[in-house]
């Protein structure tokens, strides 16, 4: 006896998984393009962005190697992977600007540990809250918060604290998501506040520096603008220049006279704000946290613990970056360098950021059974 | 539960979500205004175009001053700290709070204190702090010559994890410091080989000297800055109340109780902004002693002292300033060392540019004296001093405040715009030059131009190219045409030595066997001669001689030798008179008759004709003999034959019944109690009376002291001194300008105001405004008769000078006496006598010899040069 058609079987696959992902995906990844158009060379065409964004499909088509149930199974495995290139980072990394983030591939090119500890740290986390349902108590979550804090300590003395201060909201998100009792959780919650002092003593003079140039933004002097304000100063003059309407593609002066740092990567933002404008800006942000709700919204659709938990942290995951990465460019938060996955230029962000959707939708299209039909139903 | 989970966690990121666009909103929509305008503010550039500063010429247009391109070398400490082993050494030493003894002590002992840097241990640098540890390593590196990449990490290593000290670690530092250092001393070398002789071993003791100037610059800075802090305003408004007055008291007495300090509001004062002059109070007086009695470092140390005790205590005033005052004052401020450079010096620096880090060539207009001719006249420039940098820092500082003001007011836009244009055009920055004397100053107006400018607009245009959006063209200066003749001034000068050489076999001829003692000590191996030569129609000074002279090179490489000579100074301008010691007073002697003559006619035509009895001398007191300069006395003498012969006793007896208040009014209507009006000398022309010693501005020495008249109180005292007064030897002194000007008004009635500059200078001096004396047509047409007599008829004073005829010299002889040294010769007049053209005066002084035995023979001599041709050329 035949079984399906194949078209049959795709329909199926993505009548079960969170389809609208991958049109919302695409769609980034088309503004991420023709952003990184804007921003390349004498505007020419970005072939190596061509490449990531073929790297992105490829890992995410990777996700699809592995049944969902296997992913599952082989979550602690992929965590224990992604911390031991971490730890190699700090061995033989190849350090650029006081840091050691890369490793050396092939070929001369590098790959960012830290971006895969993301995707492994979502899939641990659901992994274990889907085996520890229903945390009570601190001490429950005592566990995953150690899981959590090794592959950070480890980001942190690379140093890279932007990428090791996403795991903070992403733990606390994940935690919330497995039903840890608001009496505990918002002591999780003041935990952060209650260990900032302590931080604030620990961390480099050039990061109390930005936390100090974020907090006088307003008054500082041309030589602190020339000095360690310059980053916030140009992506403010980028972004409020754009006005409701912006400069146009590649028009943007801050863009074009290459005088907004870091704007292929951490600081590409502004770059959409000054060239599309605050109506671009804004439909822009929609359409990127647009793919974080619509994960979150998905994900209340399966009963099954692991898939539930990974789809949402997969959308945490974008959103977190969202508001920091574009939170930073507008002053909202201190400085800290973190690219905007899909958008930014990095190769190992991209490649995550393939995996992590690819694994939303494997895990997904698991026949596990709904909740419902209606979404964020009670 | 899980899905309202999931919603509420959902909802959170909407509220962030909105927070972002909220922001977005504010910064795109609500400031937009502001930001497009900060965003074209950074995008601003500016480029400066120079102008030329305009020439002087004399009146021939032979170029007395010009622009010539040149290369200076140039001092940024900022670079010369990163790249230099010296800098290295001193900047890594003061971080660790140790006492380097400056930069000239780091190069030489180099190999000892660079041995006690390179056995710090990482626990050493620790208290330092992240940055300024990464600071002290990077000078590490760079006196160990471990600047290359490859070192980094290892160095980095040492700093986190080491524990050994640097040279242990690192025992190649050791030999890479004394590479470094034997590299510095060798360069160092040949750079002051290639200066010259001036510069050996002097280049880096004169480098610190600079750096201490910044480092000065950099507290004083800092505590106005602090001050502004306090007071919630710019360091520039509190400058501005610190000017004076009850704002400055109020002022300083606040920050004392604000910071709890012990010292006084005036020591405060004095550190933060001092006053002199007017606005100074004793305590402001006896602060600014007190703070100039320090040398450099010891007022650094001080100011030192008040700022860490401020960022010790006040951390909210004076937190982070030092720092951001030593990166705008280092990076900023550029010293000129050097100028002019020749060929070789420029080939080294421009070539060996690493070699020699902080010292920049810089390509500018420097200013040449082709002729140097007349330094005292022409003048020279200098160098922007520290008040007017001063100056235009507060200027920068008030513009670049305003530009940060998004909505300015009417006024406040008035004033961007203004010192805007001040500032790219006319504010003088540190690295230009004014004038400083002579008609470098007093026409700085004129001569100096201004700064053209191109603002554009980066990636203003459509296709990317800068939008040029305001445009000045520079305004070269105008130049200056002098009434100076340069061929004359230097035929006169050569007249001068040869008078004097021929004087000698002169004198030798007249006196063969017993020459008086007088001209025994005449030494014409150093003439002291003024010669002013007055046009009569323009009233332009085609001569003003002075000799002796000196050169600019003198001036500035012996300036300590020329200033040194007390008597006979070539420093002092002997044509204009000032700044003379007490042998070189500049009586007008038998010079000055013609004026009592004419005062005597004014009064009674007929004196014309009174005789009076000459018997070589007169008593007019017992124990009192004034003596006539005829040993045997002229007898029965008329005024014709008294000015003829220059006889003392009759001119005594005129002035005895004439009485003082005639030679008075004449003398003071004649301008003899003041400046002669040249440009360069300013006084108040509409003043009762000038104070010659500090009365003037200007280039106030040229005539300072000289041109005076006594009081008519003074003179009507006693008839001994009113007799005195009569033959120009108490009461009145006068230039050879003075006197030139004197003979003019005697040759055509006028009272000329002398005037250097012909044309270009933006108008005519100051006249007179006082009432000059008249003469009637007969009482000019007699002294004249009986001042050609003084030239052309036997026994007049300077007939034996044999004048040509058709020369009509008018002219008169004077001998003045000084106390304690020998006399002066004088020969005034005009000529020719039909059609006065010219007058003149000579003065030489301390021959011990008549006018007639020198100072004529020096206007015959003059007059007799090709180069005067053009005078007696010009009357035709």
């Amino acid at each position: 006896m035949r079984g399906p058609s194949l078209r049959i079987r795709l329909f199926g696959f993505f009548k079960r998984t969170c389809w609208p992902v991958l049109p919302l995906t695409a769609l980034i990844l088309a503004f991420g393009f023709v952003v990184q158009w804007s921003v390349s060379p004498e505007l020419q065409m970005p072939s190596g962005h061509v490449i990531r964004i073929l790297a992105l499909g490829f890992f995410g088509l990777m996700a699809f190697i592995l049944p969902a149930k296997r992913w599952r199974s082989q979550a602690f495995l992929f965590y224990v992977l992604a911390v031991l290139p971490l730890i190699w980072v700090l061995v033989a990394g190849r350090e650029t600007n006081h840091s050691r983030r890369w490793i050396d591939l092939f070929g001369g090119f590098k790959l960012q540990p830290s971006e895969f500890m993301k995707v492994a740290m979502v899939l641990a986390l659901a992994r274990w809250f889907a085996d520890h349902p229903r945390p009570a108590r601190l001490s429950d979550v005592v566990k995953p918060g150690l899981m959590v804090a090794i592959p950070a300590f480890l980001i942190l003395i690379e140093p890279d604290l932007g990428t090791a201060l996403v795991f903070v909201p992403l733990f606390l998100a994940m935690t919330w998501m497995a039903g840890l009792p608001w009496k505990s959780f918002r002591w999780l919650l003041l935990l952060p506040a209650m260990v900032a002092p302590i931080g604030w003593m620990v961390i480099q003079d050039y990061q109390k520096e930005r936390i100090l140039t974020w907090w006088h933004q307003d008054e500082l002097s041309p030589e602190e603008i020339a000095a360690e304000g310059y980053h916030l100063h140009h992506a403010k003059l980028a972004v409020g220049s754009g006005g409701l309407t912006g400069y146009g593609w590649g028009q943007g002066p801050e863009n074009r006279l290459d005088r907004l740092p870091e704007r292929h990567n951490d600081f590409v933002f502004p770059v959409i704000a000054e060239e599309y404008g605050f109506l671009g800006a804004s439909g822009f942000l929609l359409l990127y946290a647009s793919l974080g709700i619509t994960l979150l919204a998905f994900a209340s659709r399966y009963r099954d613990p692991f898939a539930r938990y990974l789809i949402a942290g997969v959308g945490v995951h974008f959103l977190v970056h969202l508001s920091l990465n574009v939170g930073v460019t507008l002053g909202v938060w201190p400085t800290t360098g973190l690219p905007l996955p899909m958008v930014s230029f990095g190769g190992s962000s991209m490649m995550a950021s393939g995996l992590a959707l690819g694994l939303a939708v494997v895990v997904g299209a698991t026949r596990a059974p709904l909740f419902s039909n209606r979404a964020f139903e009670a | 539960m899980k899905a309202l989970r999931l919603r509420r966690l959902a909802y959170l990121f909407l509220c962030i979500l909105m927070l972002l666009i909220g922001r977005l909103f504010q910064l795109q929509v609500k400031e937009h205004d502001y930001w497009v305008q900060e965003a074209r503010n950074s995008r601003l550039d500016r480029a400066s175009i120079p102008f030329q500063r305009g020439r002087i010429l004399d009146r021939n247009g032979t170029v007395l001053a010009m622009d010539k391109p040149s290369y200076d070398l140039y001092f940024r400490y900022r670079d010369f700290r990163r790249g230099h082993i010296a800098g290295q050494l001193h900047e890594a030493l003061a971080m660790m709070g140790m006492d380097s003894g400056g930069l000239d002590r780091c190069l030489e002992l180099g190999e000892e204190l660079g041995a006690h840097c390179l056995q710090w241990t990482p626990a050493d640098l620790r208290p330092l702090g992240s940055r300024r540890g990464d600071d002290l390593i990077f000078y590490l590196r760079g006196m160990a010559d471990m600047q290359a990449s490859q070192w980094r990490l290892e160095v980095q290593d040492w700093q986190e994890h080491g524990t050994l000290p640097f040279h242990e670690r690192f025992p190649m530092a050791v030999d890479g410091l004394r590479r470094r250092l034997a590299d510095a001393r060798r360069e160092l070398q040949l750079l002051e080989d290639l200066l010259g002789l001036d510069w050996r071993g002097q280049l880096m003791p004169r480098l610190e000297e600079r750096r201490q100037v910044l480092e000065h610059m950099v507290l004083r800075r800092s505590l106005q800055e602090a001050a502004g802090r306090a007071f919630g305003v710019s360091a520039s408004t509190v400058r501005a109340r610190l000017q004076g007055g009850s704002t400055r008291a109020e002022t300083l007495n606040t920050l004392r109780t604000r910071w709890n300090l012990e010292a006084s509001a005036a020591a405060l004062g004095a550190l933060l902004a001092p006053v002199d002059g007017e606005q100074a109070g004793a305590d402001d007086r006896s602060a600014n002693e007190f703070l100039d009695a320090m040398d450099l470092s010891e007022q650094s140390a001080l100011f030192d002292g008040y700022l860490s005790q401020l960022e010790q205590s006040y951390p909210d005033d004076a937190g982070g300033i030092r720092r951001d005052q030593t990166y705008r004052v280092h990076r900023f401020r550029v010293i000129a060392m050097v100028r002019d450079l020749d060929f070789e010096l420029v080939d080294l620096l421009a070539q060996q540019a690493e070699d020699y880090p902080g010292l920049y060539l810089h390509e500018l207009a420097r200013r040449i004296y082709p002729q140097d001719l007349a330094p005292l006249l022409v003048g020279n420039t200098r160098l922007v001093g520290e008040r007017e940098a001063e100056q235009y820092q507060m200027t920068l500082d008030r513009f670049l405040e305003l530009r940060r003001v998004f909505d300015r007011e009417p006024a406040e836009e008035a004033e961007f715009r203004q010192l805007r244009h001040q500032l790219w055009s006319n504010t003088l920055r540190p690295d230009e030059t004014l004038g400083a004397s002579g008609i470098e100053r007093v026409y700085e107006e004129q001569l100096r131009g201004s700064r053209g400018y191109l603002q554009v607009l980066e990636g203003g245009e459509e296709d990317g190219r800068p939008l040029e959006l305001l445009f000045s063209a520079p305004r070269d200066g105008s130049d200056i045409v002098l009434s100076f003749d340069v061929a004359m001034e230097r035929a006169a000068r050569r007249v001068v030595q040869k008078v004097y050489r021929d004087t000698v076999v002169r004198l030798g001829d007249l006196f063969p066997e017993t020459p008086p003692k007088a001209f025994m000590e005449f030494d014409p191996r150093r003439p002291r001669v003024g010669f002013a030569l007055l046009d009569l129609q323009t009233g332009g000074t085609p001569i003003l001689t002075s000799v002796p002279n000196f050169t600019r090179a003198q001036y500035r490489e012996e300036f300590e030798a020329l200033h040194a000579i007390k008597t006979g100074s070539p420093l002092r301008h002997r044509a204009l008179g000032g700044g003379y010691p007490g042998v070189e007073i500049p009586y007008p002697g038998s010079t000055f008759k013609p004026l009592v003559a004419a005062a005597a006619l004014a009064e009674d035509p007929d004196l014309w004709n009174r005789q009076y009895d000459c018997q070589a001398f007169i008593s007019p007191a017992p124990g009192v003999t004034l003596k006539c300069d005829s040993k045997y006395g002229h007898g029965e003498i008329g005024m014709r034959e008294a000015l003829k012969r220059s006889c003392n006793v009759y001119f005594y007896l005129l002035a005895r019944d004439l009485g003082p208040e005639s030679i008075h009014r004449y003398a003071y209507g004649l301008g003899f109690d003041r400046p002669t009006g040249l440009e360069l000398v300013r006084f108040d022309p509409e003043a009762e009376q000038v104070d010659l010693w500090k009365g003037l501005s200007g280039d106030a020495r040229l005539e300072r002291g000289a041109n005076f008249l006594t009081d008519y109180e003074d003179i009507d005292r006693s008839n001994i001194r009113l007799m005195r007064t009569a033959i120009g030897q108490v009461g009145v002194q006068a230039s050879p300008l003075q006197m030139a000007r004197f003979y003019g008004w005697l040759a055509t009635g006028n009272l000329l105001t002398p005037r250097l500059v012909l044309s270009g200078g933006g108008g005519s001096p100051a006249e007179s405004a006082r009432h000059v004396p008249t003469m009637s047509h007969q009482s000019r047409e007699r002294i004249v008769d009986a001042l050609l007599a003084v030239s052309y008829e036997p026994n007049g004073t300077a007939v034996r000078t044999d004048f040509p005829e058709e020369w009509q010299i008018v002219g008169k002889t004077g001998t003045a006496q000084v106390g304690g040294g020998a006399t002066h010769a004088w020969f005034t007049g005009y000529f020719p006598a039909d059609e006065p053209r010219y007058a003149f005066a000579v003065l030489c002084e301390n021959t011990g010899l008549h006018g007639g035995q020198i100072a004529s023979f020096v206007l015959k001599e003059f007059l007799e040069s090709p180069e005067a041709g053009s005078l007696f050329t010009s009357t035709e």
